[in-house]
């Protein structure tokens, strides 16, 4: 049936297009830097692979298949485009694709971390790094990363494009920086990658395939990443970070689709092998002696989930923790759960003072996580009216349904328990 | 006409300063008000890393600013 076939074919190309878009770009950008081109190549290769697909079958290496097509559309591209400034490159490319015909392995070789050091490369603006590197490495157009930074498709679009342009015509490298630059171009790595995961953690239902996707390639990421540079601390420290929070997603959410909050959430419900790799990470990381903002910030899930065996997780040491990443990082997200450890460790009153102490930071406004905290600490110290304005702002700047409804619920607790 | 050539847009370049040693470079070019174009050299090399590695080097980068440039070539 020809029907099922087609669904066969968008299937099968929708999953090669997950697991190697990445690759697949890296590996032509590399030899052109040309990123834009390999994009549109490739973009023309998974559309003539949902044409040729469902009536020829789908081939044995769809990924050779779509590299091979990607090549060609490039190679018809360069010609056309660029007669007589891109002649040695395409000639390059000509003979490269012919080595590749005679090469009877059609293994196509992962450059994907060349690819991550050219989008984060010095000479690229910091802001549009992990845009970059979403589109390039994870395939996602513009608007969907523009939602994700709160800023206009339009404006995205053309940041990305000026960024593509930047790579081609300043000559930036597909390659690994040398050892002495290292760990600054690493750091502009991990950030993105972070960005990549983080986005698709905000959707723990995982309703969204393609979210749920991003931070299994966030993990995925940070997984090469360290088994490519194996003696780098906060790439291990980043990747114990997310595979902590990863193992704690099923938890998000009881049976009835509610939010969880962490101190709530059941113990049983967390992913014992991913907490046991996390934690294998970061003491390898440890002995390395170099402490970062990652390694903390796993460290600090590690303290939550001593829960699971001594009954509460490690609030002097979560307080000490966030001491230091606050020092290191400035943050007020980081200042506000130092605030929420304060309250654990010393009282709620103590807590709120902490919090009030931030309250001149503009940002915090119309941040939601601080308003919910203000809310929760203020309840505990009896203050109803004015847990009940915090809740109120919380769940007026909150887009998730269900985090709303968790807040509502809070909100209206707190006449019934005080009045009933 | 002793030589020339066309340089490539403005958004192709990157700027280098090392001030106090520590290498800086930025994305876009050198845009003070002021301030004019000193001198220029031309190297050639295969990429970005190993134009901003000569730039570095350059004692001008100390003090000012050393703009790099990709140039046109036919």
């Amino acid at each position: 049936m020809p029907g099922e076939s087609d669904q066969q074919a968008r299937e099968t190309a929708e999953a090669v297009a997950r697991r190697s878009y990445g690759k697949l770009v890296a590996f032509l950008a590399a030899r052109t830097r040309d990123v834009t081109a390999a994009e549109d190549a490739l973009s023309d290769a998974f559309a003539a692979a949902l044409v040729d697909w469902p009536e020829r079958g789908i081939p044995t290496s769809p990924e050779a298949w779509l590299m091979t097509v990607a090549r060609r559309k490039l190679i018809d591209a360069v010609r056309r485009r660029r007669s007589g400034e891109g002649a040695a490159d395409h000639l390059r490319l000509v003979a490269e694709e012919l080595e590749a015909v005679v090469a009877s392995k059609p293994q196509i070789p992962d450059e994907r971390l060349s690819l991550m050091f050219a989008c984060t490369h010095p000479a690229i603006e910091r802001g549009i790094r992990a845009p970059l590197m979403l589109q390039t490495i994870l395939g996602f157009d513009a608007a969907t990363i523009a939602s994700a930074f709160l800023v206009s498709p339009a404006t995205m679009g053309q940041r990305l494009t000026r960024a593509k342009n930047k790579i081609r015509q300043a000559g930036i490298p597909f390659r690994m920086p040398e050892r002495a630059d290292l760990c600054e171009r690493l750091d502009s790595v991990l950030e993105a990658i972070y960005a990549a995961f983080a986005e698709g953690w905000s959707d723990p239902a995982g309703t969204e395939t393609r979210r749920r996707n991003l931070a299994e390639e966030g993990m995925w990421l940070g997984r090469l990443v360290t088994s490519l540079l194996p003696d780098e601390p906060e790439a291990l420290g980043l990747l114990a970070l997310m595979l902590h929070a990863e193992a704690r997603r099923a938890a998000r959410r009881n049976a009835q689709g509610e939010y969880v909050p962490l101190a709530e959430q059941d113990p049983s419900a967390w992913d014992t092998q991913l907490i046991e790799e996390a934690e294998t990470l970061l003491v390898r990381a440890s002995t390395m002696g170099s402490v970062g903002r990652y390694q903390l910030e796993a460290a600090i899930q590690s303290a939550h989930v001593v829960r699971r065996r001594t009954g509460a997780a490690d609030w002097a040491a979560i307080e000490q923790l966030y001491d230091a990443l606050s020092a290191m990082t400035g943050s007020p997200v980081v200042a506000i759960n130092r605030a929420i450890a304060v309250a654990e460790t010393r009282g709620p009153a103590a807590g709120l003072a902490t919090l009030d102490a931030l309250a001149d930071d503009a940002r915090l406004a119309e941040y939601q996580p601080y308003w919910a905290a203000r809310a929760g600490l203020l309840a505990r110290t009896g203050e109803v009216e004015g847990a009940e304005q915090a809740y109120q702002r919380a769940i007026g700047l909150e887009s998730d349904p269900t985090v709303r409804r968790f807040l509502e619920q809070r909100c209206w607790g707190l006449r019934g328990s005080g009045s009933a | 006409m002793v030589g020339g050539g066309r340089l490539r847009p403005t958004s192709s370049a990157t700027t280098v300063r090392t001030p106090d040693g520590k290498p800086q470079v930025l994305d876009g070019p050198y845009a003070e008000t002021k301030e004019q174009l000193g001198g220029y050299y031309i190297v050639d090399v295969p990429d970005l890393d190993a134009a901003i590695s000569w730039a570095m080097r350059c004692p001008a980068a100390s003090h000012g600013a050393v703009e790099v440039r990709p140039i046109w070539i036919a």
